[in-house]
Protein backbone atom coordinates (compact mmCIF):
# COMPACT_ATOMS: atom_id res chain seq x y z
CA UNK A 1 0.00 0.00 0.00
CA UNK A 2 1.85 3.26 -1.60
CA UNK A 3 -1.11 6.04 0.52
CA UNK A 4 -1.95 5.91 4.25
CA UNK A 5 -4.89 8.20 4.69
CA UNK A 6 -6.92 9.46 8.11
CA UNK A 7 -9.79 11.86 7.76
CA UNK A 8 -9.92 14.32 10.81
CA UNK A 9 -6.95 12.38 12.39
CA UNK A 10 -6.01 12.42 16.05
CA UNK A 11 -3.05 14.13 17.26
CA UNK A 12 -1.91 10.57 18.55
CA UNK A 13 -2.43 9.88 14.50
CA UNK A 14 -0.33 12.56 13.45
CA UNK A 15 2.19 11.60 15.72
CA UNK A 16 2.72 8.19 14.57
CA UNK A 17 2.36 8.89 10.97
CA UNK A 18 4.68 11.73 10.62
CA UNK A 19 7.35 9.67 12.65
CA UNK A 20 6.81 6.63 10.75
CA UNK A 21 6.80 8.94 7.50
CA UNK A 22 10.51 9.98 8.42
CA UNK A 23 11.89 6.77 9.37
CA UNK A 24 10.70 5.06 6.31
CA UNK A 25 11.20 7.67 3.73
CA UNK A 26 7.66 8.45 2.92
CA UNK A 27 5.53 11.94 2.33
CA UNK A 28 3.18 13.32 4.67
CA UNK A 29 1.12 15.92 3.69
CA UNK A 30 -1.91 17.50 6.15
CA UNK A 31 -4.35 19.98 4.83
CA UNK A 32 -5.73 21.75 7.72
CA UNK A 33 -6.45 25.27 9.18
CA UNK A 34 -3.18 25.87 11.26
CA UNK A 35 -0.62 28.56 13.02
CA UNK A 36 2.09 29.02 12.05
CA UNK A 37 5.33 30.62 14.13
CA UNK A 38 8.53 31.01 12.93
CA UNK A 39 11.84 31.53 15.03
CA UNK A 40 15.38 31.96 13.78
CA UNK A 41 17.47 34.17 11.66
CA UNK A 42 14.32 36.78 12.23
CA UNK A 43 11.14 35.88 13.54
CA UNK A 44 7.33 35.53 12.01
CA UNK A 45 4.13 34.52 12.98
CA UNK A 46 1.09 33.55 10.66
CA UNK A 47 -2.29 33.27 12.15
CA UNK A 48 -5.11 31.21 11.48
CA UNK A 49 -6.12 29.93 8.06
CA UNK A 50 -6.64 26.67 6.05
CA UNK A 51 -3.53 25.46 4.93
CA UNK A 52 -1.34 22.46 2.80
CA UNK A 53 1.34 21.19 4.95
CA UNK A 54 3.85 19.03 3.56
CA UNK A 55 6.91 17.21 5.70
CA UNK A 56 9.23 15.35 3.77
CA UNK A 57 11.20 12.59 4.35
CA UNK A 58 14.68 14.80 3.98
CA UNK A 59 13.25 16.69 6.12
CA UNK A 60 12.10 19.51 4.75
CA UNK A 61 8.75 20.97 5.90
CA UNK A 62 6.53 23.39 3.75
CA UNK A 63 3.10 25.23 4.28
CA UNK A 64 1.14 26.47 1.25
CA UNK A 65 -1.20 28.70 1.61
CA UNK A 66 -4.44 28.48 -0.95
CA UNK A 67 -2.39 30.19 -3.69
CA UNK A 68 0.66 30.85 -4.72
CA UNK A 69 3.95 29.12 -6.19
CA UNK A 70 5.87 29.33 -3.08
CA UNK A 71 5.30 27.98 0.57
CA UNK A 72 4.54 31.02 2.68
CA UNK A 73 6.77 29.44 5.73
CA UNK A 74 9.20 26.53 5.21
CA UNK A 75 12.41 24.70 6.28
CA UNK A 76 14.79 23.53 3.97
CA UNK A 77 15.90 19.34 3.79
CA UNK A 78 17.92 18.42 6.90
CA UNK A 79 15.69 19.57 9.71
CA UNK A 80 14.09 17.48 12.41
CA UNK A 81 10.19 17.16 12.00
CA UNK A 82 8.46 16.28 15.11
CA UNK A 83 5.12 16.43 16.74
CA UNK A 84 3.92 16.73 20.37
CA UNK A 85 0.23 17.18 21.53
CA UNK A 86 -0.21 21.01 22.18
CA UNK A 87 -3.21 21.90 24.57
CA UNK A 88 -5.33 18.80 23.29
CA UNK A 89 -4.35 19.51 19.47
CA UNK A 90 -0.87 18.42 17.16
CA UNK A 91 2.36 20.62 17.01
CA UNK A 92 4.09 19.71 13.72
CA UNK A 93 7.27 21.46 14.43
CA UNK A 94 10.96 21.30 12.22
CA UNK A 95 13.95 22.04 13.85
CA UNK A 96 17.56 23.13 12.22
CA UNK A 97 20.47 23.74 14.43
CA UNK A 98 22.83 25.29 12.22
CA UNK A 99 21.57 28.49 11.75
CA UNK A 100 19.14 27.60 15.08
CA UNK A 101 15.73 27.83 13.62
CA UNK A 102 12.24 26.46 14.36
CA UNK A 103 9.18 26.21 12.04
CA UNK A 104 5.93 25.86 14.25
CA UNK A 105 2.75 24.80 12.67
CA UNK A 106 -0.10 24.54 15.09
CA UNK A 107 -2.62 22.17 13.53
CA UNK A 108 -5.84 23.43 15.07
CA UNK A 109 -8.07 21.33 12.34
CA UNK A 110 -6.51 18.29 10.94
CA UNK A 111 -8.63 17.59 7.96
CA UNK A 112 -6.90 15.14 6.22
CA UNK A 113 -3.86 13.33 6.62
CA UNK A 114 -1.94 11.29 4.10
CA UNK A 115 1.15 9.23 3.67
CA UNK A 116 2.31 8.45 0.31
CA UNK A 117 5.54 6.09 -0.27
CA UNK A 118 6.59 8.03 -3.02
CA UNK A 119 8.77 6.18 -5.79
CA UNK A 120 10.67 9.11 -8.18
CA UNK A 121 13.78 8.24 -9.46
CA UNK A 122 13.71 9.97 -12.61
CA UNK A 123 15.79 13.33 -13.53
CA UNK A 124 14.50 16.45 -15.01
CA UNK A 125 16.20 17.10 -18.35
CA UNK A 126 15.78 20.53 -19.64
CA UNK A 127 15.91 20.91 -23.37
CA UNK A 128 17.24 23.31 -26.23
CA UNK A 129 18.53 25.20 -23.11
CA UNK A 130 21.31 28.34 -24.32
CA UNK A 131 23.89 26.45 -22.75
CA UNK A 132 23.36 23.08 -24.50
CA UNK A 133 23.45 25.37 -27.94
CA UNK A 134 26.65 27.08 -26.77
CA UNK A 135 28.44 23.41 -25.74
CA UNK A 136 27.31 22.28 -29.46
CA UNK A 137 28.85 25.05 -31.74
CA UNK A 138 32.26 25.05 -29.56
CA UNK A 139 32.21 21.51 -30.40
CA UNK A 140 31.30 21.86 -33.87
CA UNK A 141 32.04 25.19 -34.81
CA UNK A 142 32.32 24.44 -38.61
CA UNK A 143 28.90 22.28 -39.02
CA UNK A 144 26.83 24.81 -36.53
CA UNK A 145 28.39 28.34 -38.24
CA UNK A 146 30.08 27.74 -41.48
CA UNK A 147 33.08 25.79 -42.92
CA UNK A 148 36.60 27.22 -41.55
CA UNK A 149 35.31 28.97 -38.94
CA UNK A 150 37.04 28.42 -35.32
CA UNK A 151 36.15 29.52 -31.90
CA UNK A 152 39.23 31.85 -30.16
CA UNK A 153 36.99 32.91 -27.15
CA UNK A 154 33.95 31.46 -25.75
CA UNK A 155 32.30 33.92 -23.35
CA UNK A 156 34.59 37.22 -23.99
CA UNK A 157 34.10 40.09 -21.82
CA UNK A 158 33.20 43.15 -23.26
CA UNK A 159 31.76 46.66 -21.68
CA UNK A 160 28.52 45.56 -22.97
CA UNK A 161 28.09 42.07 -21.47
CA UNK A 162 29.45 39.02 -22.42
CA UNK A 163 30.36 37.92 -26.34
CA UNK A 164 29.00 34.26 -26.63
CA UNK A 165 31.54 33.76 -29.19
CA UNK A 166 34.81 35.68 -30.32
CA UNK A 167 36.31 33.60 -33.38
CA UNK A 168 37.89 33.86 -36.89
CA UNK A 169 36.63 32.63 -40.10
CA UNK A 170 38.41 31.07 -42.87
CA UNK A 171 40.07 34.20 -44.07
CA UNK A 172 41.15 34.85 -40.72
CA UNK A 173 38.40 37.75 -40.44
CA UNK A 174 37.27 38.54 -36.63
CA UNK A 175 33.66 37.00 -36.21
CA UNK A 176 31.07 37.81 -33.59
CA UNK A 177 28.74 35.46 -32.89
CA UNK A 178 25.87 35.86 -29.95
CA UNK A 179 23.49 33.00 -29.75
CA UNK A 180 19.79 32.52 -28.96
CA UNK A 181 17.65 29.65 -27.75
CA UNK A 182 14.58 31.49 -29.49
CA UNK A 183 13.96 33.03 -32.16
CA UNK A 184 15.61 36.00 -32.82
CA UNK A 185 14.22 39.64 -32.56
CA UNK A 186 15.12 42.83 -33.10
CA UNK A 187 16.74 43.06 -29.76
CA UNK A 188 19.31 40.44 -30.50
CA UNK A 189 20.09 42.11 -33.28
CA UNK A 190 20.86 45.15 -31.71
CA UNK A 191 22.91 43.39 -29.19
CA UNK A 192 24.83 42.16 -31.91
CA UNK A 193 25.63 45.61 -33.25
CA UNK A 194 26.79 47.15 -29.74
CA UNK A 195 29.27 44.39 -29.52
CA UNK A 196 30.53 45.00 -33.26
CA UNK A 197 31.30 48.70 -32.69
CA UNK A 198 33.78 47.19 -30.14
CA UNK A 199 35.23 45.71 -32.91
CA UNK A 200 34.64 47.47 -35.97
CA UNK A 201 36.82 50.62 -35.53
CA UNK A 202 39.87 48.56 -35.33
CA UNK A 203 39.31 46.40 -37.77
CA UNK A 204 36.33 47.38 -40.29
CA UNK A 205 36.57 43.61 -42.16
CA UNK A 206 34.93 41.95 -38.64
CA UNK A 207 31.84 40.15 -39.48
CA UNK A 208 29.44 39.78 -36.89
CA UNK A 209 26.62 36.52 -36.83
CA UNK A 210 23.46 36.28 -34.86
CA UNK A 211 22.69 32.06 -34.16
CA UNK A 212 19.13 31.00 -33.50
CA UNK A 213 16.47 28.21 -34.59
CA UNK A 214 14.75 30.66 -36.52
CA UNK A 215 14.15 34.51 -37.34
CA UNK A 216 11.49 36.48 -38.96
CA UNK A 217 11.58 38.23 -42.15
CA UNK A 218 11.77 41.35 -40.24
CA UNK A 219 14.84 40.39 -38.55
CA UNK A 220 16.56 38.95 -41.42
CA UNK A 221 15.94 42.25 -43.27
CA UNK A 222 17.15 44.20 -40.47
CA UNK A 223 20.14 42.31 -40.08
CA UNK A 224 21.03 42.01 -43.83
CA UNK A 225 20.46 46.07 -43.50
CA UNK A 226 23.66 46.30 -41.12
CA UNK A 227 25.50 43.84 -42.74
CA UNK A 228 25.11 41.07 -40.49
CA UNK A 229 24.54 37.51 -40.69
CA UNK A 230 21.82 35.08 -39.84
CA UNK A 231 22.72 31.07 -38.64
CA UNK A 232 19.85 29.11 -38.41
CA UNK A 233 20.37 26.31 -35.82
CA UNK A 234 16.89 24.29 -36.19
CA UNK A 235 17.74 21.74 -34.28
CA UNK A 236 17.62 23.33 -31.15
CA UNK A 237 13.55 24.99 -32.08
CA UNK A 238 11.71 24.62 -28.97
CA UNK A 239 8.96 21.54 -28.89
CA UNK A 240 5.73 23.42 -28.61
CA UNK A 241 4.62 23.18 -24.86
CA UNK A 242 1.21 21.43 -24.24
CA UNK A 243 0.37 24.27 -21.25
CA UNK A 244 -2.43 26.38 -20.80
CA UNK A 245 -0.41 29.60 -19.71
CA UNK A 246 2.11 30.65 -21.65
CA UNK A 247 4.24 33.12 -20.83
CA UNK A 248 5.85 36.18 -22.94
CA UNK A 249 9.29 34.86 -23.55
CA UNK A 250 7.51 31.92 -25.23
CA UNK A 251 6.73 35.16 -27.81
CA UNK A 252 10.76 36.25 -27.63
CA UNK B 1 21.86 64.04 -13.00
CA UNK B 2 17.85 64.44 -12.84
CA UNK B 3 15.69 67.25 -11.44
CA UNK B 4 12.13 67.91 -12.74
CA UNK B 5 8.80 69.14 -11.75
CA UNK B 6 5.76 66.98 -12.76
CA UNK B 7 2.17 67.39 -11.94
CA UNK B 8 0.81 65.09 -9.41
CA UNK B 9 -1.62 63.52 -11.72
CA UNK B 10 0.73 62.96 -14.68
CA UNK B 11 3.11 61.11 -11.61
CA UNK B 12 0.31 59.39 -10.34
CA UNK B 13 -1.30 57.86 -13.61
CA UNK B 14 2.43 56.94 -14.91
CA UNK B 15 3.59 55.02 -11.46
CA UNK B 16 0.02 53.46 -11.51
CA UNK B 17 0.90 51.69 -15.03
CA UNK B 18 3.72 50.23 -13.77
CA UNK B 19 2.95 49.11 -10.32
CA UNK B 20 -0.50 47.01 -11.73
CA UNK B 21 2.27 44.21 -12.55
CA UNK B 22 5.39 44.91 -10.65
CA UNK B 23 6.48 46.43 -7.04
CA UNK B 24 9.87 47.96 -7.96
CA UNK B 25 11.15 48.74 -11.35
CA UNK B 26 13.75 50.63 -13.15
CA UNK B 27 13.41 54.24 -14.36
CA UNK B 28 15.39 55.35 -17.35
CA UNK B 29 16.14 59.53 -17.12
CA UNK B 30 17.07 60.10 -20.66
CA UNK B 31 17.63 63.84 -22.11
CA UNK B 32 13.97 63.48 -23.77
CA UNK B 33 12.40 61.87 -21.22
CA UNK B 34 11.81 58.97 -18.49
CA UNK B 35 11.03 55.14 -20.36
CA UNK B 36 9.55 51.85 -17.87
CA UNK B 37 9.90 48.92 -19.04
CA UNK B 38 8.87 46.08 -16.50
CA UNK B 39 7.78 42.37 -16.23
CA UNK B 40 5.87 40.81 -13.82
CA UNK B 41 7.67 37.83 -11.86
CA UNK B 42 5.44 34.98 -13.79
CA UNK B 43 6.63 36.73 -17.10
CA UNK B 44 2.94 36.93 -18.57
CA UNK B 45 2.31 40.66 -18.54
CA UNK B 46 5.02 43.54 -19.16
CA UNK B 47 4.60 47.27 -19.44
CA UNK B 48 6.75 49.88 -21.60
CA UNK B 49 6.15 53.59 -20.73
CA UNK B 50 7.19 56.55 -22.01
CA UNK B 51 6.79 59.77 -20.68
CA UNK B 52 8.30 62.53 -23.02
CA UNK B 53 10.31 65.40 -21.40
CA UNK B 54 7.02 68.09 -22.39
CA UNK B 55 4.95 65.72 -20.04
CA UNK B 56 6.78 67.84 -17.36
CA UNK B 57 6.79 71.33 -15.85
CA UNK B 58 10.49 71.38 -16.32
CA UNK B 59 12.88 68.65 -16.74
CA UNK B 60 17.11 67.75 -16.71
CA UNK B 61 18.72 64.47 -16.91
CA UNK B 62 21.33 63.17 -18.86
CA UNK B 63 20.70 59.84 -19.10
CA UNK B 64 20.96 57.11 -15.69
CA UNK B 65 19.00 54.65 -14.41
CA UNK B 66 17.87 54.54 -10.97
CA UNK B 67 15.95 51.40 -8.98
CA UNK B 68 12.16 52.32 -7.75
CA UNK B 69 10.03 50.84 -5.27
CA UNK B 70 7.07 51.97 -6.83
CA UNK B 71 4.48 51.26 -3.51
CA UNK B 72 6.47 53.85 -1.30
CA UNK B 73 6.43 56.27 -4.22
CA UNK B 74 2.95 55.97 -5.16
CA UNK B 75 2.76 56.30 -1.36
CA UNK B 76 4.51 60.34 -1.31
CA UNK B 77 2.62 60.97 -4.69
CA UNK B 78 -0.65 60.45 -2.69
CA UNK B 79 0.28 63.44 -0.50
CA UNK B 80 -0.30 65.78 -3.50
CA UNK B 81 -3.40 66.95 -4.07
CA UNK B 82 -4.53 67.57 -7.66
CA UNK B 83 -3.04 70.18 -9.53
CA UNK B 84 -0.42 70.44 -7.07
CA UNK B 85 3.44 70.21 -8.35
CA UNK B 86 5.89 67.68 -7.31
CA UNK B 87 9.43 68.29 -7.47
CA UNK B 88 12.29 65.18 -7.72
CA UNK B 89 15.87 65.99 -7.47
CA UNK B 90 17.99 63.18 -7.79
CA UNK B 91 21.31 63.27 -5.18
CA UNK B 92 23.99 61.19 -6.96
CA UNK B 93 26.11 60.74 -4.22
CA UNK B 94 23.80 59.51 -1.67
CA UNK B 95 21.41 57.58 -4.45
CA UNK B 96 18.80 58.83 -2.84
CA UNK B 97 15.55 61.04 -4.75
CA UNK B 98 14.41 64.08 -3.29
CA UNK B 99 10.68 64.80 -3.65
CA UNK B 100 9.22 67.81 -2.45
CA UNK B 101 5.54 68.74 -2.78
CA UNK B 102 4.29 72.03 -1.34
CA UNK B 103 7.27 72.31 1.39
CA UNK B 104 6.84 68.62 2.71
CA UNK B 105 10.18 67.28 1.68
CA UNK B 106 10.61 63.36 1.14
CA UNK B 107 13.95 61.38 1.25
CA UNK B 108 13.58 58.45 -1.07
CA UNK B 109 16.22 55.19 -0.50
CA UNK B 110 16.59 54.27 -4.16
CA UNK B 111 16.95 50.40 -4.78
CA UNK B 112 20.01 49.64 -7.05
CA UNK B 113 19.30 49.24 -10.41
CA UNK B 114 20.93 45.78 -10.68
CA UNK B 115 19.09 43.92 -7.92
CA UNK B 116 15.99 44.21 -10.07
CA UNK B 117 14.35 41.57 -12.54
CA UNK B 118 16.24 41.92 -15.85
CA UNK B 119 13.84 44.43 -18.06
CA UNK B 120 11.85 42.28 -20.55
CA UNK B 121 12.10 42.51 -24.48
CA UNK B 122 9.26 42.69 -26.26
CA UNK B 123 8.25 40.33 -28.37
CA UNK B 124 8.53 41.25 -32.21
CA UNK B 125 4.89 40.17 -33.14
CA UNK B 126 2.71 40.12 -36.53
CA UNK B 127 -0.33 40.47 -35.02
CA UNK B 128 -3.41 40.46 -37.34
CA UNK B 129 -6.04 42.31 -36.07
CA UNK B 130 -5.87 46.40 -34.84
CA UNK B 131 -9.35 47.49 -32.50
CA UNK B 132 -8.97 51.02 -31.77
CA UNK B 133 -11.46 51.40 -28.44
CA UNK B 134 -12.80 53.55 -26.31
CA UNK B 135 -11.11 52.80 -22.56
CA UNK B 136 -14.67 52.88 -20.82
CA UNK B 137 -15.33 49.97 -23.70
CA UNK B 138 -12.85 47.69 -22.14
CA UNK B 139 -14.02 48.60 -18.26
CA UNK B 140 -17.27 47.67 -19.16
CA UNK B 141 -16.11 44.31 -20.81
CA UNK B 142 -13.79 43.50 -18.71
CA UNK B 143 -16.05 44.24 -15.04
CA UNK B 144 -18.92 41.90 -17.02
CA UNK B 145 -16.88 39.44 -17.58
CA UNK B 146 -15.25 38.97 -14.28
CA UNK B 147 -18.37 38.31 -13.09
CA UNK B 148 -18.60 35.25 -14.52
CA UNK B 149 -15.08 33.68 -15.14
CA UNK B 150 -11.59 34.20 -14.50
CA UNK B 151 -10.75 34.42 -18.04
CA UNK B 152 -11.53 36.32 -21.10
CA UNK B 153 -11.34 36.03 -24.77
CA UNK B 154 -10.79 38.68 -27.27
CA UNK B 155 -11.78 38.63 -30.96
CA UNK B 156 -11.85 39.92 -33.81
CA UNK B 157 -14.35 38.41 -36.71
CA UNK B 158 -13.08 39.66 -39.87
CA UNK B 159 -15.97 38.44 -42.20
CA UNK B 160 -18.40 40.47 -40.33
CA UNK B 161 -16.10 43.33 -38.94
CA UNK B 162 -16.47 43.59 -35.74
CA UNK B 163 -14.73 42.99 -32.05
CA UNK B 164 -15.82 40.62 -29.68
CA UNK B 165 -15.49 39.73 -26.24
CA UNK B 166 -16.37 35.85 -24.80
CA UNK B 167 -16.10 34.88 -20.95
CA UNK B 168 -17.42 31.81 -20.30
CA UNK B 169 -18.33 30.69 -16.54
CA UNK B 170 -19.53 27.58 -14.49
CA UNK B 171 -23.02 28.73 -15.24
CA UNK B 172 -23.30 31.96 -16.89
CA UNK B 173 -22.06 33.42 -19.82
CA UNK B 174 -20.62 37.03 -21.03
CA UNK B 175 -20.97 38.03 -24.53
CA UNK B 176 -19.82 41.76 -26.37
CA UNK B 177 -19.86 42.80 -30.02
CA UNK B 178 -18.81 45.78 -31.02
CA UNK B 179 -19.24 46.74 -34.13
CA UNK B 180 -17.09 49.84 -36.69
CA UNK B 181 -20.10 51.65 -35.83
CA UNK B 182 -19.35 51.51 -32.25
CA UNK B 183 -15.35 51.53 -32.37
CA UNK B 184 -12.96 54.35 -33.14
CA UNK B 185 -11.06 51.99 -35.75
CA UNK B 186 -10.89 48.46 -37.08
CA UNK B 187 -8.73 46.59 -38.68
CA UNK B 188 -10.29 43.74 -39.26
CA UNK B 189 -8.42 39.96 -39.56
CA UNK B 190 -9.33 37.18 -37.84
CA UNK B 191 -7.90 36.74 -33.98
CA UNK B 192 -9.16 35.42 -31.10
CA UNK B 193 -7.10 34.43 -28.13
CA UNK B 194 -8.00 33.71 -24.55
CA UNK B 195 -6.56 35.68 -21.41
CA UNK B 196 -6.51 36.08 -17.41
CA UNK B 197 -8.70 38.03 -16.31
CA UNK B 198 -6.42 38.94 -13.28
CA UNK B 199 -4.05 40.84 -15.63
CA UNK B 200 -6.54 41.89 -17.40
CA UNK B 201 -8.68 43.77 -14.76
CA UNK B 202 -5.08 44.77 -13.20
CA UNK B 203 -4.19 46.47 -16.60
CA UNK B 204 -7.73 48.25 -16.70
CA UNK B 205 -7.13 49.89 -13.78
CA UNK B 206 -4.83 52.19 -15.50
CA UNK B 207 -6.38 52.70 -18.90
CA UNK B 208 -8.55 56.32 -18.81
CA UNK B 209 -12.13 55.60 -19.44
CA UNK B 210 -11.44 58.60 -21.84
CA UNK B 211 -8.56 57.10 -23.90
CA UNK B 212 -8.51 56.00 -27.15
CA UNK B 213 -7.37 52.09 -26.43
CA UNK B 214 -5.29 50.49 -29.19
CA UNK B 215 -5.61 46.79 -29.62
CA UNK B 216 -3.68 44.62 -31.41
CA UNK B 217 -4.73 40.96 -31.52
CA UNK B 218 -3.49 37.93 -33.11
CA UNK B 219 -4.59 33.67 -32.80
CA UNK B 220 -4.00 32.32 -30.05
CA UNK B 221 -1.02 35.67 -29.27
CA UNK B 222 -0.14 38.01 -27.62
CA UNK B 223 -2.28 40.84 -26.26
CA UNK B 224 -1.23 44.39 -27.15
CA UNK B 225 -2.89 46.87 -25.47
CA UNK B 226 -1.55 50.58 -26.31
CA UNK B 227 -2.71 54.24 -24.65
CA UNK B 228 -1.75 57.95 -24.91
CA UNK B 229 -1.26 59.29 -20.54
CA UNK B 230 -0.15 63.32 -20.02
CA UNK B 231 -2.35 64.67 -22.74
CA UNK B 232 -0.29 62.59 -25.51
CA UNK B 233 2.83 63.35 -23.76
CA UNK B 234 3.57 59.81 -22.66
CA UNK B 235 2.38 56.25 -23.60
CA UNK B 236 1.90 53.39 -22.46
CA UNK B 237 1.90 49.49 -23.72
CA UNK B 238 1.10 46.38 -21.87
CA UNK B 239 1.53 42.98 -23.37
CA UNK B 240 -0.37 40.15 -21.97
CA UNK B 241 0.65 36.56 -22.65
CA UNK B 242 -2.29 34.39 -24.08
CA UNK B 243 -3.66 31.13 -22.23
CA UNK B 244 -3.67 28.53 -24.79
CA UNK B 245 -7.06 26.88 -25.20
CA UNK B 246 -7.04 23.20 -23.95
CA UNK B 247 -9.58 20.89 -25.61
Amino acid sequence: MPTETHENPAPETIERVVREGQLDGAIVTCLAACEVEYDGRSGGYLGPGDRLVVAKPDGTLLVHRPSGHQPVNWMPGGATIKVEEDGGSALLYARRSNPNEYLRVYLHEPHLLTRFDADDTATYQERGTEAEMHEYIEQNPETAIEDGFRVVEHERESVYGYIDFFGKDAEGRPVVVEVKRRQATLNNVDQLKRYMGLYRESNPDVRGILVAPSASDRVQRALRDDGLEFVELSEFAVETRESSEKTLSDFL
Amino acid sequence: MFKAIVSAETLKTTLDSVSVLVDECKVHLDEDGIEIRAVDPANVGMVDLRLSAEAFESYEADGGVIGVNLSRLEDIAGMADSGQLVELELDEETRKLHIQIDGLEYTLALIDPDSIRQEPDIPDLDLSAEVVIEGKDINRAVKASDMVSDHIALGVDASDELFYVDAEGDTDDVHLELTTEQLIDLQAGDARSLFSLDYLKDMNKAIPADAEVTLELGEEFPLKIKFPIAEGQGSVLFVLAPRIQSD
